[in-house]
């Protein structure tokens, strides 16, 4: 049975353990901006917040990981998390050319199908119930589609960084653990409240982390030699939501593929809710101009930094790589990807809620109606039999 | 010449060990699971006030007796645990799920015994019973033995009971609260003579 008491706590620890790793990496992060100017160090600091506020969420949830991994849901939380983690924490740490990161990132996600079926049916049956050809095609299906979503978002967090994109993954990371326990997989749909509850936590101390460091780079920019350009700090923002976004993408990949290979989330459910947050490349689809507002006085959404740095005339925002100016306000473009993406993820779940109305509600449910049924049919409940004399002074 | 047929000879009695320590236990008869005429069924507490009944209709096993040295008999019993039936296709499907069975990665329920020693009117046999990726050692009384031929094909049957706890194979604590911790297994086995 759902344990809303549980979630809660979950909740709760997750975003405590999140805002404590925030805060000491917070002033860490000042300290380090004050004296060199330097913001890099932010895509390492969300990263960390999001698995200590994971990490803590998930104990609470589960009492702790389990080694060795028992099922396909354990070497999620062991084996594919940690390791998304760790790609980006090297990414962060290291300067790698994009390439090989991106290279190393579809690799992970090619593995993860082979790490999640490793010893299911699907790679030991021996009743030919999945012969080679079979999972092959399920194995390369997968992939593809968990290496395009993940590409495309970090395509799209490149040219526009702002909360949008994570808050939609955040949604469908929710809706998809929804989904998963309507179709009667209650742990594993559990296990999307901790992930999407670090991942909202993380984005947000982001944000906020990197607002208050360009503030305090604002104050002393006219001490510092070699300001830091604009452009620079939009870029490890950029980064770093683009690391928690990965992050999220493998973690909601990996969750739809373990509740449709191994619970009984449909194919067509599990695909929407993978694709959903695609939906948020709506937003740069091309529109008139949004009334009332000059093109020269476009604030992508972004809006604060970007203006910042259009303010200071010192940087180029067109540095930022495939960047397009919009001419909407930026919370006209945040409202929209999430309204975009929203639509699907409630076609999921009204789907799923309707589905499970009509075969497992039954099963909960029947203990509650018995007393109803027995009034409904002149029974006199359980145990006793009734007399024909009962019935005729009814 | 003469290296070959030392080879050869060398050979046939490698062979000859080889298929003698083969060949069941002299004085063993070996015997199929009959599905037509067997049953694995089980029961469980619902919310601690009734019992659910189900079966498991896709079992496959065989076992060696030995009347004369019972300890050389063995038992092996193949349950898929797909083909959980619990009269109601929805549960059933929910009982598949990771939360309980876990069918998708476990697909079978084995057990396989290592001592058999007579009891007054069956076996006690203990073996290893492996039930959702964990196995446990438990003893089986086999109860029965009874021998019947019926038109050239020999049967003997067995029954047994078994009480199990989910928690000690790694189901899911949460997902037992509604339906209980222990199980109760039911075996009757018919065996058909090879």
């Amino acid at each position: 049975m759902p344990d809303p008491f549980l979630y809660a706590q979950s909740v709760g620890a997750t975003a405590l353990a999140s805002a404590l790793c925030l805060a000491a990496g917070w002033w860490l992060l000042m300290v380090r901006a004050r004296r060199h100017g330097k913001f890099g160090a932010i895509r390492g600091l969300a990263v960390i917040t999001l698995v200590a506020g994971w990490a803590a969420g998930e104990i609470t949830l589960a009492g702790g990981p389990s080694w060795p991994p028992h099922n396909a849901l354990d070497r999620w939380v062991t084996i594919v998390i940690p390791t998304a983690v760790l790609l980006e924490l090297i990414g962060a740490a290291s300067r790698l050319p994009s390439v090989v990161v991106w290279l190393v990132r579809f690799g992970l996600v090619a593995v993860v199908p082979r790490i999640l079926w490793h010893g299911s049916v699907y790679l030991t049956s021996a009743d030919d119930a999945w012969p080679l050809w079979k999972t092959s095609m399920a194995y390369a299906s997968c992939t593809f589609l968990g290496v395009g979503v993940w590409w495309l978002l970090g395509h799209l967090v490149r040219r526009a960084p702002g909360m949008s994109v994570p808050c939609a993954l955040v949604a469908t990371i929710l809706s998809a653990g929804l989904t998963i326990m309507l179709a009667g997989y209650l742990r594993g749909g559990a296990a999307a409240i901790p992930l999407a509850t670090a991942l909202l936590v993380a984005a947000v101390g982001t944000r906020l982390t990197h607002r208050a460091l360009k503030w305090r780079w604002a104050e002393r920019r006219q001490e510092i030699a070699e300001g830091v350009p604009g452009a620079e700090a939009l870029a490890v923002e950029s980064e770093a939501v683009h690391a928690l976004v990965g992050i999220g993408v493998v973690g909601l990949f990996g969750l739809l593929f373990i509740g449709h290979f191994f619970g009984r989330l449909g194919a067509g459910s599990a695909i929407t809710l993978l694709l959903a947050p695609l939906a948020c490349w709506g937003s740069e689809l091309r529109c008139p101009p949004w009334p009332g507002r000059r093109q020269d006085e476009s604030v992508p959404e972004s809006g604060s930094l970007l203006a910042a740095a259009a303010e200071s005339r010192e940087d180029d925002p067109s540095m930022l790589p495939g960047r397009v100016p919009s001419d909407r306000p930026a919370w006209v473009i945040g409202l929209l990807r999430l309204v975009l993406v929203a639509i699907p993820l409630a076609i999921v779940v009204f789907l799923a809620k309707r589905e499970f109305d009509r075969e497992l509600a039954p099963l909960i449910s029947s203990v509650e109606e018995r007393p109803a049924d027995f009034v409904a049919t002149g029974n006199a409940g359980p145990g006793r039999t009734v007399t024909p004399g009962e019935l005729v002074d009814e | 010449m003469q290296r070959f047929s030392s080879t050869f000879l060398m050979t046939l009695s490698i062979a000859a060990v080889v298929g003698w320590a083969a060949k069941p236990v002299i004085g063993a008869d070996e015997y199929e699971y009959d599905q037509v005429h067997s049953s694995v069924s089980f029961k469980a507490r619902h919310l601690d006030i009734s019992w659910i009944h189900g079966r498991f209709n896709d079992v496959a096993g065989k076992f060696v007796l030995d009347r004369e040295e019972p300890s050389k008999s063995t038992f092996q019993l193949t349950i898929q645990a797909d083909s959980v039936d619990t009269a109601n296709k929805a549960r059933d499907e929910h009982l598949r799920q990771p939360d309980y069975f876990d069918t998708k990665q476990f697909p079978t329920i084995e057990f396989k015994s290592k001592k058999v020693r007579p009891i007054k009117g069956g076996y006690a046999v203990t073996g290893d019973f492996t039930m959702h990726g964990t196995t446990n050692e438990i003893t089986l009384v086999l109860m029965g033995g009874k021998e019947h031929e019926f038109k050239g094909t020999k049967r003997v049957a067995f029954s047994t009971e078994l009480s199990l706890k989910r928690s000690d194979y790694g189901f899911d604590e949460r997902a037992i609260g509604p339906i209980g911790d222990a199980a109760l297994i039911f075996i009757d086995c018919e065996g058909v003579r090879k």
